[in-house]
């Protein structure tokens, strides 16, 4: 699904516009934790105050699925075996590869069989998203459940959305305040400061424009700060690097 | 002498064993980081802490033991703080009268005192449901000074914060802490929130694997990579760099890290 927004204003998010284009993994960084859920609500729910949300092919919550924080406060009752089917049988959908989503996600049996209460919050994330799986929506928003996560649990989540994008042709859209935990892993970026888009752009010319990013105070991702610095200082190009490892790679090639 | 002390705590959910046999003390007026990879139990000793969750004989506070009898007596003196907390008085004033008893010129004068000090004045005669994340979180924080809770429990609330709110948030609790000899213990998966505390008590595998200062468990890369927690991402490209004879000295900053990639 592709998704534009044109001067949308909602909450406190004031004028905003950017594409979400189809097939791709896009990051929405803002640096104001409402702005998030509010774009993140308004884009899953088709909400707004003034301003155009157009989706492509037409709006459909059943081709949605929604991953955030307040999606996991809110699931309260039962046990995660029903949760996860629940979408799925209101929808009408068939359940079949709930075993399959299951031991991709990695979701034990206790898990299953406990109430969700019980749950930790990183549990809850695997069962919601196992949920959201099950019911195979076109696009995924991802809102801001990384720093719930520890750094092994987010690269499996990591490659597991990577494996839906590349693979099924899932749209994803990923939404966080930490730009270097996703920086990696996506292919565009949406630069959002109190609730006034930055830029739309692919994920390196995002950060290229250095009048608007000191003004507005946004930080760069490590691997891009440290490329422009070294340049700055020996005026020696790393090229662009989106990982550690490949900085690393880039250093030794080019530095040493 | 401590303040909390788990003696022999042994808890598990199913067949899921989550702490073995744990003995862990605080000391009265420390703030307490605890830590460790997901689904260790970090929400669940803070709720063995509360008493939401009753266990026998493991929880002492100064040294009597929390029991089905006291439990509400030992809550009234604490506040926790969790992600999902909401309130539902009509107004942030009558919501924060609730913990101060009479609805009386002094007590509201007190209340706009602290409102103004927090910069949420504007916000007293708003519902507390209109409050942004960060602020819920802050009036919750208000309403612990007055009613003179004892012990904070935060239960990873920073993950929904932004780099400046955070610090300014830390920097509230920070104080409050250190004026009132308050006791904190919060919970966080992230190395870069525990920089302020004066211990910390890191769980894995269901035992306690650290307990100590904060400051060494930045040098200890065998301790940080068994807890499988979140190291700051400066600190994992520098051991990248070391590892690959790129930099040979410890780095705090980016421009420390670029100095030393160009030496």
């Amino acid at each position: 699904m592709q998704i534009r927004v044109e001067n949308l204003f909602f909450n406190g998010i004031e004028n905003v516009s950017f594409d979400i284009e189809r097939e791709k993994i896009t990051g929405i960084i803002c640096n104001n934790i409402d702005d998030l859920g509010n774009i993140n609500e308004s884009i899953y729910e088709n909400k707004k105050q003034k301003g155009i949300i157009k989706y492509i092919p037409r709006y459909n919550i059943k081709k949605m699925g929604l991953i955030s924080i307040k999606e996991i406060n809110n699931m309260i009752y039962g046990n995660s075996y029903d949760f996860i089917l629940s979408k799925s049988k209101e929808y009408k959908y068939n359940t079949d590869k709930l075993q399959e989503i299951i031991k991709i996600i990695g979701i034990t049996d206790s898990i299953l069989k406990r109430d969700i209460s019980t749950l930790s919050t990183s549990e809850k994330i695997k069962v919601l998203f196992a949920r959201v799986l099950l019911y195979n929506p076109d696009t995924i928003l991802i809102d801001n459940i990384f720093p719930e996560l520890d750094s092994k649990s987010r690269d499996k989540l990591f490659k597991i959305l990577i494996k839906l994008n590349k693979f099924e042709h899932k749209t994803i859209v990923i939404s966080t305040i930490d730009v270097d935990t996703i920086f990696e892993f996506v292919d565009n970026i949406i630069l959002i400061n109190n609730g006034v888009c930055l830029s739309c752009s692919d994920k390196y010319s995002s950060y290229e424009n250095d009048n608007i990013l000191d003004n507005d105070l946004i930080e760069k991702p490590l691997v891009v700060n440290i490329s422009n610095k070294i340049y700055e200082k020996n005026q020696i190009k790393l090229g662009k690097n989106d990982s550690i490892n490949e900085l690393i790679k880039a250093i030794y090639r080019e530095v040493r | 002498m401590s303040y909390i002390s788990i003696k022999n705590l042994n808890f598990g959910y199913d067949k899921k064993r989550i702490f073995n046999d744990i003995n862990i003390n605080i000391e009265k007026g420390s703030l307490v980081a605890l830590t460790s990879s997901n689904s260790s139990g970090k929400t669940s000793l803070l709720n063995i802490i509360y008493g939401n969750i009753i266990t026998e004989r493991t929880i002492f506070i100064n040294n009597v033991e929390l029991n089905q009898n006291n439990v509400e007596n030992f809550q009234r003196k604490v506040t926790f703080f969790t992600p999902c907390i909401k309130f539902y008085s009509k107004t942030v004033l009558d919501e924060l009268l609730l913990e101060l008893g009479a609805d009386n010129i002094i007590n509201k004068n007190k209340i706009k005192k602290i409102l103004q000090e927090f910069n949420m004045i504007k916000y007293i005669d708003k519902s507390p449901l209109c409050l942004s994340y960060i602020e819920t979180q802050k009036l919750n924080l208000v309403k612990a000074i007055l009613k003179k809770s004892e012990i904070l429990l935060i239960d990873n609330i920073f993950s929904y914060f932004d780099k400046y709110s955070k610090i300014e948030f830390i920097g509230l609790i920070k104080k409050y802490q250190i004026d009132n000899g308050l006791t904190v213990v919060y919970a966080t998966n992230d190395l870069n929130d525990i920089v302020f505390c004066d211990k910390v008590i890191m769980i894995n595998s269901a035992h306690v694997l650290y307990d100590g200062p904060v400051d060494k468990i930045y040098l200890n890369e065998k301790l940080l990579k068994e807890s499988k927690i979140n190291i700051p991402v400066l600190n994992e490209l520098m051991d990248k760099l070391k590892l690959y004879d790129i930099i040979n000295e410890n780095v705090c900053t980016i421009n420390e890290m670029v100095d030393e990639i160009c030496k």
